[in-house]
Parts: structure tokens; sequence; C-alpha cells
């Protein structure tokens, strides 16, 4: 069992990036021998294919953390190494880490597709996307549909939106959301802030494809409501 | 009553099952000068109930309010039962039908029952469009139907906290109004009425208000006695209490058959879920904010939490439990934290880890959920 456990520490601490020496003390990683293994052979595979290996070692810090059971973080940390795979194909064999990182961040958002990653990627070729793609996540999680928050964030890094832009409004939305505003009205009232940027963009109606649903109509009542 | 009361179990039954569904539940009472239909003067009281609930593409709202004079002798009551369905928008026009079902009723006259269905095409969003289309009713009123149809063009159009309407309508029906009901025009011949109204509403924090106005012609003429005004304020004094002051006048409902009334009332609404406006950015729960310290240090910041002991993991503290440190209100952790996503868990005075409040949850694979927060 120390075996296991000196074997599982040394796993994480071989990757683990300088001064996280503390997160080693407090690892409680209790897997047997062939967990670790099985473990120190996904993390090789990532490390081999050239991709990031802090998102999986991030499964195995939280897992142990959190006292997992050793095969659902295994299944975990075998997950982000296919989302990691998945990120650099569509974002780019090219792309930075911190981007393939967030891609794969994003990939595990319920909703959130490669095409996405994709069409973000199209409207950023050169510079990091991770922070567009970031937004597009946390606005899906807050419940925006996912190809509306892909598009919406797409049109955006387009018509060259800073990244304090994109977050203040996916930041908003969510805060919206979270006091029990519908999301909905909350992104239209939001984006509202941001057409002005979009009206300097060269296509002249960028601004007007940015809408979303309109309300539903108001039911038919007596005009003041009330008896 | 049995096929309202049928209705609107439907509604409660199907409603919520909508994916993302949102709803709304609040009951009124206030204390009126009223004058409608059977029901006239002063301390007249009022109560009410309303639900709505909202899916990405359909309303429903379902609503009872009466009103009960100081005597209790007299009385008006309605119930409404409406949905709305939008198709997904197709370059910015979408299709809206909208359809109801309301009974009217009064102490010393049967009821009014009707149904009605409006389809219009939409152009536009939320912020600002107009809207086209016409629609069918059928008003039965002492086992006389009458049937009627309108045209209805609507326009609105909001900047920030200001929301402007206007809409104007044709109706072709046999009902007349007589004292104070409902009548069917023995002779048979439909008139055409026109309706013109204008309205503002204006959404502060913890507070709105708002006014309306609208005429009415027959058969093309116009007159000053055909006018209808409304002024109206809600005062929210805390998230789920709202104070309502209304008063005007309405004209005559030809498809609800409800008769033209005045009214100056105060009353208090309680809703079941707190009053939110796009307005108001106090956050009504903890919240996490980020500041920039320098180019690279970045100040997670936890605003509004009572607590004696703060821990956060993150992707950027290796999954470590790191303390904040307290700063009057605010928990703090300073780090540098590359832009992009990230995600956290807090655990307070040593309870479980959670996704901080406020940011949005997602799942972390390990039958768990963790906060996503984006730092620029």
């Amino acid at each position: 069992m120390r075996r296991a456990l000196a074997l599982a520490l040394a796993i994480v601490g071989a990757f683990a990036p300088a001064g996280a020496a503390r997160a080693q003390d407090s690892l409680a990683y209790s897997g047997d021998r062939e967990t670790a293994v099985q473990l120190s052979r996904i993390v090789d595979d990532v490390k081999a294919k050239g991709l990031p290996v802090e998102p999986v070692i991030a499964k195995v810090r939280l897992g142990a953390l959190y006292r997992t059971p050793p095969a659902r973080i295994v299944a975990a940390a075998q997950a982000a190494a296919a989302r990691l795979q998945v990120a650099r194909e569509a974002l780019g064999a090219s792309s930075a880490p911190a981007d393939i990182a967030a891609g794969e961040s994003a990939l595990s958002v319920n909703g959130v597709t490669r095409d996405m990653l994709r069409l973000i990627r199209s409207a950023e070729p050169t510079r990091s996307v991770a922070v567009p793609i970031g937004v597009m996540a946390q606005l899906v999680a807050t419940g925006v549909k996912p190809e509306q928050a892909a598009e919406i964030v797409t049109r955006l890094v387009r018509a060259r939106a800073n990244n304090g832009q994109l977050v203040a409004l996916g930041n908003a939305v969510n805060q919206d959301v979270a006091a029990g505003a519908a999301v909905m009205s909350s992104l239209e009232t939001r984006l509202e802030t941001l057409r002005p940027l979009l009206a300097r963009m060269p296509s002249s109606n960028a601004a007007d494809a940015l809408t979303l649903s309109p309300a539903p109509a108001s039911p038919p009542t007596n005009p003041k409501g009330r008896p | 009553m049995r096929r309202a009361r049928l209705i609107l179990l439907t509604i409660l039954s199907i409603a919520p099952r909508g994916i993302r569904a949102q709803w709304q539940l609040s009951g009124d009472l206030g204390a009126a000068v009223l004058t409608q239909g059977d029901v006239h003067g002063a301390g007249v009281m009022t109560a009410g109930v309303t639900l709505d609930v909202a899916g990405d593409h359909t309303l429903l709202r379902t609503s009872a309010l009466g009103a009960r004079a100081g005597n209790g002798q007299a009385f008006t009551s309605q119930w409404v039962a409406a949905g709305s369905a939008i198709t997904p928008s197709w370059h910015s026009w979408s299709l809206v039908g909208t359809g109801g079902v309301g009974v009217f009723t009064q102490t010393s006259i049967t009821a009014t029952n009707s149904a009605d269905l409006l389809i219009q095409l939409q152009a536009g969003t939320a912020v600002r469009g107009f809207a086209l289309g016409g629609g069918w009713a059928r008003t039965s009123h002492n086992d006389v139907a009458i049937p009627s149809q309108r045209g209805v063009a609507d326009a609105w159009w909001s900047f920030r906290a200001e929301r402007f309407s206007a809409a104007a309508s044709v109706t072709r029906t046999r009902a007349v109004f007589g004292e104070s009901s409902i009548l069917v025009d023995i002779s048979r011949t439909p008139a055409n009425y026109q309706d013109l109204s204008a309205g503002w509403r204006h959404e502060g924090t913890g507070w709105s208000i708002g006014a309306s106005a609208g005429m009415r012609g027959r058969n093309g003429t116009f007159s000053g006695a055909d006018g209808w005004q409304s002024v109206s304020a809600t005062l929210w004094a805390a998230p789920h209490v709202g104070v309502l002051l209304d008063a005007g006048r309405a004209n005559a409902d030809f498809v609800r058959g409800i008769p033209r009334s005045s009214y100056a009332s105060v009353g208090l609404r309680i809703a079941m879920r707190p009053r939110v406006s796009l307005a108001d950015r106090r956050a009504t729960r903890p919240r996490v904010q980020v500041a920039r310290v320098d180019e690279r240090v970045r100040r997670i910041e936890l605003v509004g939490l009572e607590a004696r002991r703060v821990e956060l993991i993150g992707d950027f503290t290796d999954w470590a439990p790191v303390t904040l440190e307290r700063r009057d209100a605010r928990w703090t952790l300073e780090r540098p934290i590359p832009p992009g996503p990230h995600r956290i868990a807090i655990r307070i005075d040593g309870g479980e880890w959670v996704a901080p409040p406020s940011l949005p949850r997602v799942d972390d694979d390990l039958a768990g959920s963790v906060g996503l927060i984006t730092i620029p």
C-alpha cells in the first residue's frame, strides 16, 4: 500500500508545476498499485502526444482530495485525455497548450462540441482563444443554448471584442440568471451594450445578426390587467 | 368552472416539465375604488393569483382575479389562461401563436365565457420589433355565441431602462355593452371597433413605473368618451414583496366580456420567486469577483459570504486547499492566474467542498461539480 501511495504521489509530483509542493503535502490518494500504473500510462500517453498534461493531473489531484474511488479517477483521467485530443484537433495542431486546455475544459460542459471550438478558432486563427472558449463554456453552463453561445462569442471575437468585454458579458449573464432572470432576457439586454462594437464591423449587418428569439407576445388580457 | 379547473391543472402539470422553464407564482391583495359591472364605490377588496411559466419558445399564464364590494353584496371575478408559442427566429422573423380561454362573472349576471386565438408574424427582438397578425374569438353569454375577428399590429422598443410600446387593432363583432354587461346587437349587424394605444414603462432598481393610454373608434368614428388611460407603479420592498399602485380607466373587452371600468387601487404582491431587475446589478447571493493586481496576478474575491473560515481549491492552486484572507466583507486570494477558463470550489467553515455560489456549475468527472470562472 505504501508503494502504491508513493507511486501515485510520484506520478502527480512528476508533472506538477514548480511550487506545487503544498499540493503534494495534502494529497491523500488511496488507490492501489494497478490504478497508479494506469494513471501513469494515461499521463505518459498524453505527454507523448505533445498534449498538456495539467488537465489530466488535475483530475488525479481532485480525485485524491475528494477520496474518489480509484476506478472513477482513472475514468476521469481517460476522459480528460480524450478531450485534449479532440480539442487539439478542433483548434489546430499548432495551438498553444493553454488553448488546448481551455478547449478540454469547455468540452466537458454538456452541449459543447468540437465544431464550436472550430468556429471560435476560425474567428481568431492566430492569437489565443482561451478566454473566448471559456466565456462560451460559461454561457452554456449558465443556460444559453450551446450553438447560440458559440455563435455569439464567435461574432464578438470577429468584431475584435477584447477579453474584458467577453468576460464581462459572461459574468453579467451568469449574475442575472443566478439572481433569477430568464436567460434570454439577460442575454438580450447584455448584448445590447455590445452593439456599438458590432456596428463597427465591416459587414454592416453584424449587429442585426446577433438577434435572439423575440419575447413571446403578451397573452391577451384586460388592458389594465386587474379587475 | 369544471372546464376552467381542468385547463388550469393541465397547465400546472405540463409546464414545469419544459427544459429550462422559468416560472413565477404571485398573489395580490389590495383595496380599491372601483367601478366595474355590479361593483361600485370605495372599500372594494381585491385578490388575485397569477402563474407564469416561460420556456425558450413558450409562455403560459393563468390568473384569477376577484373584487368584492365593501358591503359584501356585489363582486366581479375573472379567470384567464393563455399561452403563446413562438417559432425559432429566421432572419429575425418569427411566427407567434397565442391562444386563451377566460371566464368573467359578476353578482347578478350569468358568466361570460370566451376563447380566442391570435396568429402574428413578428420581426425583431425583445429589444425592438413589431408584429402583425389576426385572430378569431368566440364569446358566449346567456347561451348566445358571439364570434369576432380582429387584426392587430404591435410595436415595441426598449432603450436602457425604458420600454415603449404601441398597438393598433380592428375588432369586428356583433357584441355591444350595456351598462354593466356584454350584449348582442339584435340587429345582427357587426360593427368594426378600432383601438389605438401607446405605453411606456421605466424599470428602476427595486421599482418600476408606467403609463399607457388609448382610444377606441366605432366604424371609423372616434369620440373622447371612448378613451382610456392608466398609470401604475410597483415598489419592491423585498425580493418577494412588492407594493402596487394602479389608477385609470379601461375600455370594455369585447372578447372577454369585461365591461368598462375605472379604478384606483393599492395592493400587496407576494411572489414565490424573487423579483429581478436587469437594472439591479446587486447580487442577491454571495458572489465571486476577479480583480487585476498586475500583469500576471489576479485577486479572487468572495463577496457577501458570512463565515469564520473560507478555503478555495482550483486548478491554479493545483487543487490544494488555500485559506482565503478576510478583508472587511470580502474573502480574497491573490495568485498568478493565466487567462482562460478555470475551475474552483470552496469550503466554508470546514464543511463540504462546493461550487461557489453564483458561478455556473460544471461536472468535475468525479461525480461532483465545481464552479466555472473565466479570467480575462
